[in-house]
């Protein structure tokens, strides 16, 4: 038995679904399976004409005419356009079964019919109307049908152009059977396709936006916050502030990133064909798997393989990021401290497109005693966290930076920059209860005139916060290790952050 | 087409999910602390938008003419026929969207001389639909009426007898008025006009929908206004949209050539359209080709 996983067609050897794919699927990151039974259709009444000029579609009526017509498809192909003129176009000729009148009808615009050349049996014609007309054309209101699309074709076709042929118009209609797989094993029949991941090409036209999704997803997983028949939406990164790059139309399987609104930094995937928008910059496209996408609920995440990996080394180590580089085919240039320990806090260039068309990065190491590892409260203060990532720089990197604003020797804390303009908006959140531990990471909310600013004790204190006000000022946001090392700092030194 | 009408405060969640789900806002009107967005959207995810409209407390109304403009026919511009019965269809039509024209004929006076010249044929003909106001007559109606079987739009006839069997797509009840049409029956009047005219404009968008053209009309007013600078025309409605097509309101001999240049995909609207001098004003009229003529396109 054969099955096609991701695109690859492998044989099954009596192995069960589980033991086919890589990972095991689970209800919050699932695969599908896809059972695919192709059929095709007659669209009732609908005929394609070939024409020597191109083809016609039609539609018929249902009454004495069509079903001639319909019983007959083989006559009709291979006649000549006898004549045209302002009215019409007339194929023939042959035999009719028909009542000869010479009575007149009014016969629409771009209908078909049937009618007689001369009021002679023998002399049948197919007539294709370009106007509405009053005519003798020898047979009873023989309409029986009306051209609804090439009609532009009418107006081409002149005498001995011929019907090439005439078919019962057929549509093929694929049909799919889904099944979203959660852990369970599922039985496996020849045929089926199972996809358990996205491949995404990322457009090289748009590098930040390239390495916005890249860092969305270096976890491998792209979580569905909003699906729609449309789009999905994962917006993890919402509020990041991304710069136009590339405005083009939204084909299925396009990914977007706002650009402008409140929406600003979310990543959008499209199943349909969608128009350009300013507030849309295409930032790469799904090339296999989007029925994933498409059949996932909210709240699931997929795994996402780009064809091209992240290049990213901030907070290795300069011994780690020359592996990382060497593994994709790029030269390393350590700068700053450059044993292998020191951690990596700047790379030139930091864009992983722009980096992958060098061939070359810098990378700028720093002693490792200025980079602190951080545990944040995710849970227990979500907008804090927000406010912590975005000042140091973690929501878009895997190292942060805060600046040492205040540094005393006989202080038993230390103060860092922070935004007040962001912090304008920071609800109290997480607010200290009892006492502060050392090592709690705290930052002023907003109902301080310091809002803003972030500290951290190195004693435990029962009555003041980290930033030195009072607890119902304090929203505590994370805490790190090794506090000691803190003590040494002083005014204008920089101190970088890494997430436990 | 559809218009959200809510207040000011969150019209832009709105607005960013217009944008989102791939439509177009064709006008934003605000006014006070309330606002009404027009815009144009692709039938997937109308209810994802009428749940956001609920909760911001506004609300999302389809405009059924939005994208038409239609003619109200008058035999003359005189107070013989004007100004009641005529205002009010083309006002009445308006609140539901419509562009609406009206067209008083030159030959139109007394039922034994009446025609429609060969140019109010052309300039009736630009529209998407008509409605012919013939008066109060029943005589001079059936007269009349025969002239208008050489309109090729989607027509309607207005007249004062209640009922005519033999006249078509025939509304009555709006004959000769000496007031504003504003009473129950008035309004129940308009009511079935705009009712008839969705039935009767409801199966050519279905034959459009069968061959459409390669881009949506809606579409094609949006990057007319992106590329051309129409911010000096005086009408208030630069681009007016029909179900096939487009109308630009620009004098034809300075314009005709920018129009055909404009960008739309890999081609241009010259090569997806016909475009052509409107008898009406001697404005730009485009008539867009159909997909089997001109090969796929994004919308």
């Amino acid at each position: 038995m054969k099955v096609t996983i991701d695109g690859n067609e492998v044989e099954t050897n009596g192995r069960t679904l589980l033991e086919l794919i890589e990972r095991t699927p689970t209800k919050s990151r699932p695969i599908i399976m896809e059972r695919r039974t192709t059929k095709e259709v007659s669209v009732h009444n609908t005929y394609v004409i070939t024409t020597s000029k191109g083809e016609l579609t039609m539609e018929a009526y249902d009454n004495r005419f069509h079903e001639f017509f319909a019983s007959n498809l083989d006559k009709f192909a291979g006649l000549k356009a006898v004549w045209t003129d302002k009215k019409s176009v007339n194929f023939g000729t042959l035999a009719l079964p028909f009542e000869i009148t010479r009575k007149q009808f009014t016969y629409n615009r771009y209908e078909v019919l049937f009618g007689f050349s001369g009021f002679e049996r023998g002399q049948g014609v197919l007539t294709l109307s370009k106007v509405g007309f009053i005519g003798r054309n020898g047979i009873e209101k023989s309409a029986f049908g009306r051209i609804v699309k090439g009609r532009h074709i009418l107006e081409a076709l002149e005498p001995n152009d011929v019907i090439e042929s005439i078919h019962e118009k057929r549509e093929r209609s694929e049909m799919y059977d889904y099944t979203v797989v959660t852990g369970e094993n599922v039985e496996l029949e020849d045929g089926d396709t199972i996809i358990t991941k996205l491949g995404v090409e990322m457009n090289d036209a748009a590098p930040v936006g390239s390495e916005h999704f890249l860092f969305l997803t270096n976890n491998g997983y792209l979580t569905i916050r909003e699906r729609l028949a449309t789009y999905c939406k994962d917006d993890t990164l919402k509020g990041v502030d991304i710069p136009s790059e590339t405005i083009a139309a939204r084909s299925r399987g396009s990914l977007s990133v706002r650009t402008s609104g409140k929406q600003v930094g979310s990543v959008y995937l499209y199943f349909k064909d969608t128009i350009e928008d300013d507030a849309h910059s295409v930032i790469g496209r799904v090339v296999s798997g989007i029925e994933l996408a498409e059949q996932a609920h909210v709240g699931q995440e997929v795994r996402v393989e780009t064809t091209t990996p992240r290049l990213n080394t901030l907070g290795m180590t300069q011994r780690e990021a020359e592996r990382m580089l060497a593994s994709q085919g790029l030269n390393q240039q350590r700068t700053g401290e450059k044993d292998d320990d020191a951690i990596v806090i700047e790379q030139d260039p930091e864009l992983t497109v722009e980096a992958r068309g060098k061939g070359a990065v810098e990378t700028r190491g720093i002693d490792p005693a200025y980079v602190f590892t951080v545990t944040l409260y995710a849970e227990e203060a979500p907008e804090t966290v927000g406010y912590f990532k975005t000042v140091t720089g973690l929501k878009t990197r895997a190292l942060g930076r805060l600046d040492v604003f205040f540094a005393h020797e006989e202080l038993d804390m230390i103060l860092f920059s922070g935004d007040t303009k962001l912090a304008g908006s920071l609800h109290p959140e997480h607010i200290p209860q009892g006492t502060v531990r050392r090592g709690q990471i705290g930052i002023t909310n907003m109902a301080s005139r310091q809002r803003g600013v972030i500290g951290i004790r190195f004693d435990d204190n029962a009555e003041y916060g980290p930033t030195g006000e009072d607890f119902e000022h304090t929203n505590l946001v994370g805490e790190i290790d090794e506090v000691e090392r803190l003590r040494s700092l002083s005014e204008g030194d920089n101190v970088y952050f890494i997430l436990k | 087409m559809y218009v959200f009408k809510g207040g000011i405060y969150r019209h832009d969640e709105m607005l960013d999910k217009i944008h989102d789900l791939g439509g177009i806002v064709m006008q934003k009107t605000p006014m006070q602390t309330e606002i009404d967005i027009v815009f144009a959207l692709p039938g997937y995810d109308l209810s994802t938008l009428t749940e956001l409209a609920h909760k911001i407390k506004g609300e999302i109304h389809e405009i059924p003419f939005g994208d038409m403009e239609i003619a109200v026919v008058a035999p003359s511009l005189s107070r013989h026929h004007l100004p009641h019965p005529v205002c009010d269809i083309a006002e009445f039509l308006r609140r539901y969207g419509a562009t609406t024209n009206i067209v008083g004929l030159a030959r139109g006076y007394g039922k034994t001389i009446f025609q429609i010249s060969d140019k109010e044929r052309r300039m009736i003909a630009e529209h998407d639909a008509a409605i012919f106001s013939f008066g109060a007559f029943e005589s001079c109606i059936l007269e009349k009426v025969k002239e208008t079987s050489s309109i090729k739009v989607p027509h309607i006839v207005c007249g004062g007898p209640r009922a005519l069997d033999t006249v078509e797509n025939y509304v009555g009840n709006v004959g000769r008025k000496s007031a504003r049409m504003r009473s129950v029956e008035d309004i129940a009047t308009l009511e079935e006009i705009k009712r008839m005219l969705m039935d009767e404009t409801e199966s050519l968008r279905e034959e459009i929908q069968k061959d459409p053209p390669p881009y949506a009309p809606a579409y094609v007013k949006k990057k007319i206004e992106e590329q051309l600078d129409i911010r000096g025309t005086l009408g208030d409605n630069p681009v007016v949209l029909h179900l096939d097509g487009v109308r630009v309101k620009k004098p034809y001999d300075s314009f005709n050539g920018q129009v055909r240049g404009v960008k739309i995909g890999d081609t241009t609207l010259g090569d997806i359209a016909v475009i052509s001098r409107s008898d009406m004003n001697d404005t730009i009229i485009v008539k867009l080709l159909p997909e089997s003529q001109t090969g796929g396109g994004t919308q």
